[in-house]
């Protein structure tokens, strides 16, 4: 079902009357949408919602991202072990691809990435690795606030962790954060933030704005660079052959005795 | 034939003969010797403002904002880069000891062009000149490190245009210094000097020659891009205007990698001198060690993705830079190893020359391998941006470069000046500025393992006891370069008189009178034989 009002563009050419920024706009205390459907690691549909039944940290990325995206689910990795929750018990993360293009496989790639140094402390249950279809992405995105833009190699996007109740109510956002304190290099979360919010989810109360400041993932390849480049190597190739020709000059040339004659 | 030992017809070169006098007849010089002697001068007083600059920063961090404030702690480390890296240790071996010596160890009477020799040197004045003037005007003193790394280059209120536009300035003269060194090599060779006659040293100054030509002007165009940024604000480098940071990082480090062989090479060509006359030995295995310079300066050429693992790269160009970094790593083994193997079964003799040539075999050793633990992927990522990296350069270049310019001040000291230092007290400064070396440098390794970030004014306790150290370490070190450099200065004048061949060299300069005369040879020689003639083994 195609929402010709989506403020969400998927794709630059999709933009329509006003795209919206890359950004974030909280939206604490409302809701996933129930029927935003998903496809698992091993390519079963699944309904997002039912995944939901603990509280759960969700995470938006796409897996062929080479920036903080992978740093975010390291350090997600990681909070499991130093946590006090359990995960699977007391909490679930989902990792959620909003590129379409991404598929099943590329979801159990990075499952296995993240999950197989992790062991069985974290089983398959405790941590989804989604991709989904381009209306349920705009669907969810926009449900969360969560805006992003297509750029040429890869997505503009914030990089933030969505604090789930069960039943699928948006209790709080993490901003992934390099200036927040106890935030070390290059992504880590400080574990007292995370399981504070889980248990407040837990509690069915909503947090308040996270006040860090937050990181964007940027894939950062200026439109010009390409020409730029050029220029670059333009010259460069200039100056090698003129070194080249000045080396064959100086070697033809017979030699000349000192300056002031001599010998 | 050359001249006669002990004999003295002519009178030094810095007897004044033209029509000026004074300052005026060194500035308008174009005697190579006088222009190197100037150079010499002008290095060494910046590097002791550089020296300074490193004190006060150890100082702070022996006790974070007593003496000094943050920001100016941020303005203490980047003028100390900028004076060691641009103004002293770029230039340097070739403009010093390059300029005096290179004409003299291929018997020629002057470089190719004299007079362009001169416009480096006014270039290189005029461009330090230029540098120091940041400080004092247009707004604070340069904080954003020697790197000038975009984008916070474009928006600190601080006068980089001003040092920029001096560090361009002295390109020029770096240039130009290559460009003389090159055809000099070429075309001023004394008859039957044969490119496998020349000196070592020659053949560091030939390899870093092209490279000052080649990787210099890359310098010049991304430090006039940055003018053109901050002051007509085009987006070369500002991600909001569609430029790209990483781009100044690469264009940056295309240029600043291969300064550093415009750096070492040379001093690894002063070892290959010193070693062989102190050993009583020919160099052992001369050919490695002057191709090995050239397979240095080619490599080399082609690392600098090494300086920015972490900054964004694909996995092909990591592997590929980490593996050319490893590459580069063993033409510098090459020269290690001939150099000890020069050693090995001579008849060492331990005058201060050899024991200050020694060190850099063993400091710059300690910072090549260290080298090889920052090119690896995964170690990068541990110690990128630590204090790990601080103790590497500096055993590279201070252990290396620098101890290379206190030996060749050592060894040719006799026959710049004409006199004799005391042996004593240069052995004495060495020991001060050995152990001391080891103790500031040796503990940055430690921080920077353990996480302490580099060019931060302040830390956590656990750091402070190595950086207790590493400050007490700084002073041992001053301590070591004060009584040097008062024993050189002192020696000047006081020192007795230098015969022509103190050391028992064999390479030209050891055939003319100390300090030779204007016209260096007043007949050409003819060389016969390789340079170090010591005879069967």
């Amino acid at each position: 079902m195609a929402r010709p009002s989506a403020v969400i563009p998927i794709s630059a050419e999709a933009g329509s009357a006003e795209p919206a920024r890359p950004g974030l706009t909280e939206a604490r205390g409302g809701r996933v949408p129930a029927d935003v459907m998903a496809v698992d690691d091993r390519g079963a549909a699944v309904r997002l919602i039912d995944l939901v039944d603990r509280p759960t940290a969700l995470a938006l990325v796409y897996y062929s991202c080479e920036h903080v995206c992978p740093l975010v689910l390291g350090a997600l990795g990681a909070l499991t072990e130093t946590m006090d929750l359990a995960p699977g018990r007391d909490y679930r993360l989902i990792t959620m691809s909003f590129d379409p293009a991404d598929t099943a496989a590329d979801a159990a790639t990075a499952r296995t990435n993240y999950t197989k140094p992790l062991g069985p402390a974290v089983p398959d249950a405790a941590w989804a690795f989604l991709t989904a279809s381009a209306d349920d992405i705009a669907r969810l995105t926009e449900a969360l606030g969560f805006h992003f833009e297509r750029h040429s190699h890869g997505f503009i996007h914030p990089s933030v962790l969505i604090i789930l109740e069960p039943g699928g109510r948006i209790s709080s956002y993490i901003h992934v954060s390099r200036t927040s304190y106890g935030v070390g290099y290059p992504v880590t979360f400080p574990p007292g933030t995370l399981s504070a919010a889980l248990r407040r989810a837990a509690s069915g109360a909503t947090g308040v704005e996270d006040a860090a400041p937050l990181l964007f993932c940027y894939p950062g390849e200026p439109p010009a660079q390409a020409r730029f480049f050029g220029l670059m190597t333009a010259m460069g190739a200039g100056t090698l052959v003129l070194m080249a020709l000045f080396f064959v000059y100086l070697s033809t040339l017979g030699k000349r005795p000192s300056p002031g004659g001599g010998g | 034939m050359p001249d006669q030992p002990g004999t003295r017809t002519e009178p030094p070169y810095w007897a004044d003969e033209g029509r000026r006098r004074g300052l005026a007849a060194w500035m308008m010089s174009t005697d190579h010797k006088r222009i190197g002697v100037m150079y010499l001068a002008a290095l060494l007083s910046f590097f002791s403002v550089g020296v300074l600059l490193g004190f006060l920063m150890r100082l702070n961090l022996l006790s974070p904002g007593a003496v000094i404030k943050a920001q100016t702690y941020n303005e203490l480390f980047t003028m100390h880069g900028l004076i060691q890296i641009f103004l002293f240790i770029i230039p340097g071996v070739p403009v010093a000891f390059g300029n005096f010596f290179l004409p003299i160890l291929i018997g020629a009477r002057d470089m190719a062009f004299p007079r362009i020799n001169r416009l480096s040197w006014w270039l290189y004045v005029a461009g330090a000149l230029i540098v120091l003037l940041s400080l004092v005007i247009e707004g604070r003193p340069p904080d954003t490190g020697w790197t000038f790394y975009a984008p916070y280059s474009i928006r600190t209120p601080a006068s980089i245009s001003l040092a920029v536009f001096g560090v361009f300035v002295m390109g020029f003269s770096s240039i130009l210094t290559g460009l003389n060194f090159v055809t000099t090599i070429h075309r001023l060779r004394a008859p039957g000097m044969g490119w496998f006659r020349m000196p070592a040293f020659c053949w560091t100054l030939y390899a870093t020659g092209w490279v000052q030509m080649l990787a210099t002007p890359i310098l010049a165009i991304t430090l006039a891009l940055i003018i053109l940024s901050r002051v007509f604000g085009i987006g070369f480098f500002d991600p909001a205007r569609g430029g790209d940071p990483i781009l100044f990082e690469h264009l940056f480090w295309t240029y600043s990698h291969p300064a550093v062989y415009i750096m070492v090479l040379p001093a690894m060509g002063i070892i290959s001198e010193v070693v062989p006359v102190f050993s009583r030995k020919s160099l052992y295995g001369y050919a490695a060690v002057a191709i090995s310079a050239l397979g240095i300066a080619s490599i080399g050429y082609l690392v600098w993705g090494h300086h920015m693992f972490t900054s964004g790269m694909s996995d092909t160009a990591r592997v590929v830079f980490s593996f050319l970094t490893f590459l580069v790593a063993v033409p510098s083994g090459v020269k290690v190893f001939n150099w000890v193997a020069t050693l090995y079964k001579g008849s060492v003799k331990l005058d201060a020359p050899l024991i200050f040539a020694l060190s850099f075999i063993f400091l710059f050793s300690i910072g090549g391998l260290t080298g090889l633990i920052i090119g690896s992927l995964a170690p990068n990522l541990h110690v990128h941006g630590t204090y790990f990296i601080v103790a590497h350069f500096h055993y590279v270049m201070f252990g290396g470069a620098g101890f290379a310019i206190l030996t060749a001040l050592h060894y040719w000291f006799p026959k710049m000046f004409g006199r004799m230092y005391s042996e004593r007290r240069a052995k004495l400064g060495w020991l001060f500025l050995f152990v001391g070396f080891q103790f500031l440098y040796f503990s940055m390794f430690i921080l920077g393992y353990k996480g302490m970030p580099r060019r931060y004014f302040d830390y956590p306790p656990e750091f402070r006891t190595l950086n207790i150290v590493s400050t007490i370490g700084s002073w041992i070190l001053v301590t070591g370069l004060v009584i040097i450099f008062a024993n050189l200065i002192r020696s000047l004048r006081k020192g007795p008189r230098a015969p022509r061949d103190p050391w028992g060299g064999k390479t030209l300069e050891w055939r003319i009178p100390s300090p030779p005369a204007a016209e260096n040879f007043r007949t050409a020689p003819v060389i016969s034989d390789t340079p170090y003639d010591y005879g069967p083994e």
